[in-house]
């Protein structure tokens, strides 16, 4: 399915490290672990390792009500479990699970960022569309989707000028390192979490930022994740492609507009995009 | 102070952390970090222990491997332990590999210096010393995180 031609801000030098784009959904019969396992011979040439993790809990966008809390017991007959289907490169990934399917690309030396309209919607449309047609030539309903995600990962390294993680005025556009008075000092650590409500409530952008130290080059880094979820009007592959170009349009342009127009010079932000 | 016991049930650490908790910030998340909750002062034990990961095979000239994601993944819930308890200003350790895929952390405190060798398999051999005399050494497997504590409070009396 083409991409609606938008003119999104462009960089060619972004700090992001890692995209996740992903579906929530619900299905009528439970995921036994030989659905996994046969899925895995079908795409075994593309993702040769295999591994298992814990659960994601399931997260909604709830709208103009509480969050539903979730009484009662449930029997759990399928199998929990995550699995993660991983590329021979390392740096892609599909993780399944009895209602989530997610597709990862990350760095991990100095690859590229793969572009969304080349590379990363096309490879989650490819499969999801494999996916499905997979459950229903094992005989099971069409998965309901129920939000769709899209993450953008960035590490921003600190500047050879600024070394202190706190140093945060230089690269987000609405924070200021002033006080009003003269009693506190350069913060030893920041974290935030902020929210977004997108139009007509179709979800939500989440802002997170937060210092950790990169486990790959135990590198100090600072990481901004922006997450864009929400409800599709329906399942139909169009209007999950539909929001999550929703979503990522979010995404890039949250992220130009938090970031300061000196960082975007640094990422080789494209003229007049 | 009583040595850490060998019989105890409850391991720290040596299981790699379930996933998530090593990949800060959002669900599914694949790219592995470290989030801290301790203090700035201990950031360059955390990146001196991440880094012991990379080494080349043979680093030692021995044919061993680098250390275990498994003594890496105890020295850090060590690391981020200390916090909890109050020990965050003891004194930087030092840190370095042990041949067979181990990593030794050594802290010194006025007379007394406490080294916790952390192996494959959730197994630590400790040694405690004073005034330059060892005066205790033991070998625990799946030791609870509290026994690592008192170890470790043995250094501040």
């Amino acid at each position: 399915m083409p991409l609606p031609k938008r003119d999104l801000p462009d960089f060619d030098a972004p700090p992001v490290i890692e995209t996740l784009l992903g579906v929530q959904f619900s299905s009528t019969k439970q995921f036994p672990t030989r659905l996994y396992t046969e899925y895995w011979k079908r795409i075994m040439s593309r993702f040769p390792s295999l591994e298992l993790q814990g659960p994601l809990p399931a997260v909604t966008e709830e709208f103009g009500r509480p969050q539903a809390l979730a009484f009662g017991i449930q029997l759990v007959q399928g199998d929990e479990s995550r699995y993660w289907y991983i590329d021979e490169s390392g740096t892609r990934l599909l993780q399944i699970q009895k209602d989530r399917f997610i597709h990862n690309w990350r760095r991990i030396k100095d690859e590229p960022y793969p572009h969304y309209d080349e590379d990363i919607r096309p490879r989650f449309e490819k499969e999801w569309v494999e996916f499905c047609s997979f459950l229903r030539e094992k005989g099971y309903d069409k998965p309901v989707v129920n939000q769709c995600e899209v993450t953008y990962v960035n590490h921003i390294e600190p500047g050879e000028d600024s070394t202190h993680v706190g140093d945060l005025s230089k690269v987000i556009s609405c924070w200021s390192d002033t006080y009003s008075g003269h009693f506190l000092k350069q913060p030893e650590t920041i974290t935030f979490n902020i929210r977004y409500v997108m139009p007509e409530n179709r979800g939500r952008l989440h802002i997170i930022g937060q210092p950790v130290i990169r486990k790959r080059d135990a590198k100090q880094v600072f990481q901004l994740n922006l997450t864009a979820r929400g409800k599709p009007k329906s399942s139909e592959l169009h209007d999950i492609l539909e929001w999550l170009d929703l979503g990522r349009e979010w995404i890039v342009r949250g992220f130009t507009d938090f970031t300061t127009p000196e960082m975007h010079r640094l990422w080789k932000r494209k003229e007049g995009l | 102070m009583n040595g850490p016991s060998n019989t105890a049930t409850m391991s720290f650490g040596y299981v790699e952390p379930p996933a998530e908790a090593s990949h800060a910030g959002v669900q599914g998340q694949w790219s592995e970090v470290v989030d801290w909750p301790w203090g700035v002062h201990q950031i360059p034990s955390v990146q001196r222990l991440l880094s012991l990961k990379n080494l080349e095979r043979d680093w030692d000239s021995y044919g061993s491997q680098p250390p275990s994601e498994a003594a890496i993944a105890m020295g850090l819930t060590l690391l981020k332990g200390l916090v909890d308890v109050g020990l965050e200003n003891l004194t930087t350790p030092r840190i370095n590999p042990v041949s067979g895929g181990g990593v030794l952390l050594e802290w010194e405190a006025g007379s007394r210096e406490l080294e916790l060798e952390l192996l494959s398999g959730g197994v630590v051999r400790y040694l405690k010393i004073e005034h330059g005399e060892p005066i205790q050494e033991d070998t625990v497997t799946h030791p609870m995180f509290s026994q690592m504590q008192d170890l470790l409070l043995w250094l501040t009396p």
